[in-house]
């Protein structure tokens, strides 16, 4: 039932995402081309962009919890009932922060949140539930979702999906609500987490820049339940964007066994402002469709004549004063009545405006569902991977679904935009086709699960000045052809090119890869070690050492070397960890070089009181966002193909 | 040398149980964190890339009383006791005195400012100066005083007493023990499990401190802090000097500290100092968040899991790249943000 649970924690507070931009350019992979502007900041998609001195930190901040749910359906924000309200939930407090990553500047749709902790907490006491959010991208993105109040990607919305891995729990007998979690989630051993980021703050003149907005619930993650996304009802607009009233994709999902149902509207309707209130698109309620009902589309008016609805439950409250950050924007329907919950079950549900009976958005044909769970993959050559591929049909787990699997076509002009080197040419994606081998089309099992398998191969540096190379793969239904998929429900891979760990690595080996870094990360190489320099990564090579020995998922990793290929970081750690007899680090140097100058950087610098006066107010296109373009870039490809 | 009561030092002579020598050591284990947000408040307020050499002494004294925090804590973990790190107490109040009364004699006041030659003077080279200061030509600051002892006579106290205790105090699970290679050099940084081991890590931490009564160098031949510092004061590298009558004077390389390249930060800073909804404020939280969480790692180091220290170290660069971004933030009095190094619980 994932966290779409009668069961379930629901809060809310502020995020910081401090990525950093220069790599937000593929051509500032290009070391021979690279000028020092490119770490100052933008405007707009030039120079090193909005924060090119950014950390790469992901935070919770402030993050309460402000109501809980429990498994007979009522709910409670008073503290009195249930001392979970108002504790925080937070980020670790004894490691690093987590950090937000892209997986390419070719593709930057997928940033992945690492090394995220998550932990329930009153300030005082242990942790009394602590878990590790296994590792995931956002989804179901929407571009200027918010009306007001900022321009480019911070207009936009996302969820972030996934799962609290590894859970600790402490003597939790004073709480109903965590009683009840604990005893629902020690079979599986994991709980769902869904986290909306809006009103996310680029502008670096702002005192809340690269500050946003979370709205968060967790519930338990049962069995051969996907980690990233609810198997449920899927409400998906007709043109696969957005509908008129500037509705998004969004997620249902119905406990038959309870006869309720709960819809997740945090991510559905338009924005007002920065604060989490909806826009007013008038009195709406849901509603099951009645047959024909696949004739009923989308922005159909005057349905009552036909008869062609059953409405469930009252009035959706989105208007209610702070609905999403007090309750999750979760609209809950319990006690169905048992011939209208066999309906549900096999007919589509609607949003429908009660003003004109105008259908806002509707259920996926015949209440398909169709996605994959792991998404995102930096893949070393001849490495097998597999990615679980579900469908369900009104939420009911489908068997025996089949979906193809096919390579998206050649893609130019991803990841770079503005006035950037003319003589660095953007690379095309997707090629050569051969390095990736697909598998055959897959069918469901009874859990409306398939294991798709595919393989890679060195694709042969296609990128030149960038290892590796970025493939797209679209899955798709082979049962309707027709079926609605948001734009980026595809699976991103990042394919390394072939590499041969030298025997006994140089300074000559290492220096244009950890040049490339010292570019692209400029807080690094201003602030702390210079990577191009071989001196100062001597001096900091017990640092080094730790950034490049941990695992992936650890927050320690070095943000930008997420694209660093599995030889090419062991070959980083064997020449920072190579020791002669004595026990004294042996660091070969090769051929000398000359370290550069390390400058003051103006983008590593708070804007003071009197360089804000100074500075001309950016317009809202001036700081449109990386997101933004990325999704245009995407879009005009799947245009020009069409 | 800063100095202590010396009924502290009459107080750890008198011991006969095991169990109050643990409290000493943990006040040991205070003492060496409490100089350690003092000066990294002066090494951050370097401007980028700028006072290299000041800003490379002050780093190399924070990381070696970093190194001496770990080696009381590995003494007081191996007589069986447990380092308490993370908790409000265990930070100073800025500006205040330092753990156990020091330097109340001369009443240092150990305050959170930027690196001027004033703060140098005043408030690190007091905290570090040794017993029988050489004079290169720095003179003592004070004259001794028969009821106070020295920070070199307390750790004597208590090596003393660990060696009248003997070997059957080490009763400490020896997996506790922090021998990290990584961080620190195998010469500087062992396992403590018997009287041998342990007196030999105390004495380290005098000698780096201070030096010998002779030499202003320890037996590696570093400096000890006191001339480290006093060479920032100066402007000169100390060197040896044949016409110098103690063999030492400060005539080598300039060591400037300019003071343009000094961030002004406000003195002493508290987080509840910058206005709410301000960038200053919301830096101030999230480094007090960071520190806090340092300590925390620290912590969990130091009670049985040594392999934290990696997180541990991951954080004090973390911390480091924050402040570094803070101290920019000009608070338009002339003014610019400092951390407060405030021990939090939460990130608010």
């Amino acid at each position: 039932m994932s966290y779409l649970n009668n069961l379930r924690m629901v809060f809310s507070g502020r995020f910081q995402s401090d990525v950093s931009t220069v790599n937000n350019d593929v051509r500032h992979f290009d070391v021979d081309k690279f000028v020092p502007k490119y770490q100052e900041y933008g405007p707009g998609a030039t120079n090193g962009w909005w924060n090119p001195c950014g950390s790469g930190a992901f935070r919770l901040i402030d993050c309460r919890v402000t109501q809980v749910g429990y498994q007979d359906g009522t709910t409670t924000s008073d503290p009195a009932k249930d001392p979970v309200i108002g504790m925080l939930l937070g980020g670790s407090n004894d490691l690093v922060s987590a950090k937000m990553v892209d997986l390419d500047p070719q593709m930057q749709m997928v940033s992945e949140i690492w090394g995220l902790s998550m932990r329930l907490t009153d300030g005082k006491t242990p942790d009394f539930v602590a878990g590790r959010f296994l590792p995931a991208p956002f989804r179901d993105i929407l571009f200027g979702r918010q009306q007001g109040g900022g321009a480019g990607d911070q207009a936009a919305t996302a969820i972030y999906q996934s799962v609290l891995e590894d859970l600790s729990w402490v003597d939790s007998s004073h709480s109903p609500f965590l009683q009840q979690l604990k005893a629902m989630t020690e079979q599986v051993g994991k709980l769902s987490v869904r986290m909306m980021l809006y009103s996310y703050n680029m502008d670096h003149k702002n005192p809340d820049f690269t500050i946003g907005r979370v709205s968060g619930v967790i519930g338990p993650a049962l069995d051969f339940e996907p980690d990233t996304f609810v198997l449920g009802r899927r409400f998906a607009p007709a043109n696969g964007q957005n509908t008129t009233q500037n509705i998004n994709f969004f997620n249902a999902q119905v406990d038959a066994a309870n006869r309720n149902l709960c819809v997740d509207f945090s991510n559905a309707l338009p924005l007002s402002g920065t604060d989490g209130a909806f826009v007013d698109l008038g009195k709406m309620k849901l509603v099951v469709l009645e047959p024909p009902f696949e004739n009923i589309k989308e922005g159909d008016t005057q349905l009552i004549a036909g008869n062609q609805f059953t409405p469930i439950g009252g009035a959706i409250p989105y208007l209610t004063p702070d609905w999403l950050n007090a309750e999750g924007a979760l609209f809950n329907v319990t006690d169905i009545d048992p011939t209208l919950l066999q309906k549900i079950q096999c007919q589509p549900l609607a949003l429908l405006s009660t003003d004109n009976n105008g259908v806002l958005i509707r259920e996926t044909a015949e209440g398909l569902l169709v996605r994959a769970d792991q998404v995102v993959h930096r893949l070393n050559p001849a490495v097998p991977v597999s990615v679980d591929l579900y469908a369900s049909r009104y939420g009911i787990p489908a068997a025996g679904e089949k979906i193809a699997v096919t390579l998206q076509p050649p893609a130019k002009g991803m990841g770079g935009g503005g006035p950037q080197p003319a003589d660095v040419p953007i690379p095309v994606i997707n090629i050569p086709a051969s390095a990736i081998s697909l598998g055959q089309t897959v069918a469901t099992d009874s859990h409306g699960r398939a294991h798709y398998g595919y393989s890679v191969s060195a694709p042969g540096n296609p990128r030149e000045y960038i290892d590796g190379q970025v493939y797209l793969l679209s899955y798709t239904p082979v049962s309707d052809p027709g079926y609605i998929q948001q734009m980026f429900d595809f699976i991103a891979n990042l394919v390394f090119d072939k590499f041969t760990v030298p025997d006994k690595p140089t300074w000559d080996d290492i220096k244009p890869i950890m040049s490339q870094y010292n570019n692209l990360y400029p807080i690094m190489g201003r602030m702390l070690v210079n990577l191009s320099s071989y001196d100062s990564m001597v001096r900091f090579r017990n640092l080094l050492e730790l950034a490049f020995s941990r695992e992936q998922s650890d927050p320690n990793y070095m943000p930008v070397t997420r694209d660093l290929s599995e030889p090419k970081r062991q070959m980083v750690l064997k020449w920072l960890c190579e020791q002669d007899a004595n026990g004294n680090y042996l660091l070969r140097r090769g051929q000398n070089d000359a370290p550069l100058p390390i400058e003051p950087c103006a983008s590593c610098e708070i804007s003071s009181p009197l360089a804000k006066a100074s500075l001309e107010a950016e317009s809202s296109q001036d700081i449109k966002g990386s997101k933004e373009l990325a999704a245009e870039q995407y879009r005009r490809n799947l245009t020009q193909q069409d | 040398m800063l100095k202590l009561k010396r009924q502290i030092i009459d107080k750890i002579r008198d011991i006969s149980e095991v169990s109050e020598l643990r409290e000493y050591l943990q006040s040991a284990i205070e003492l060496e964190h409490a100089t350690v947000p003092v000066y990294l408040t002066g090494l951050f307020s370097l401007k980028q890339a700028q006072n290299v050499e000041a800003g490379n002494i002050v780093r190399s004294v924070v990381i070696e009383e970093m190194l001496h925090m770990s080696i009381a804590c590995n003494v007081l973990n191996a007589i069986g006791g447990a380092p308490q790190i993370n908790k409000p107490d265990f930070v100073p109040t800025f500006p205040g005195p330092l753990p156990m009364g020091v330097g109340e004699d001369r009443g240092l006041i150990a305050t959170l400012a930027p690196l001027t030659k004033e703060q140098v003077k005043t408030v690190f080279m007091a905290i570090e100066e040794p017993e029988n200061p050489i004079d290169i030509p720095v003179t003592r600051m004070l004259q001794a005083d028969a009821n106070y002892a020295t920070i070199g006579e307390f750790y004597q106290a208590i090596i003393d007493k660990i060696v009248q205790l003997g070997n059957s105090i080490f009763t400490g699970d020896p997996s506790r023990q922090l021998a990290d290679t990584k961080w620190f050099p195998a010469d500087e940084l062992w396992a403590v499990t018997d009287v041998e081991t342990a007196c030999s890590a105390l004495k380290l931490i005098v000698e780096q401190g201070e030096g010998s009564s002779k030499s202003p160098t320890d037996e590696e031949g570093e400096l000890a802090h006191y001339y480290r510092f006093a060479e920032i004061y100066y402007g000169k590298r100390l060197v040896k000097d044949a016409s110098s009558p103690v063999g030492w004077s400060f005539s080598g390389e300039p060591v400037p500290l300019n003071p343009e390249d000094v961030y002004n930060l406000r003195h002493n800073a508290k987080a509840q100092d910058y206005p709410e909804g301000s960038v200053a404020r919301r830096y101030a939280e999230q480094t007090n968040y960071t520190y806090s969480s340092l300590l925390n790692s620290l912590h969990h180091t130091f009670n049985g899991e040594p392999q934290q220290l990696d997180h541990a170290m991951g954080l004090m660069y973390e911390l480091r790249l924050s402040v570094q971004k803070m101290v920019t933030i000009d608070l338009g009095n002339g003014e610019f943000a400092a951390p407060p190094f405030q021990y939090v619980t939460t990130n608010v």
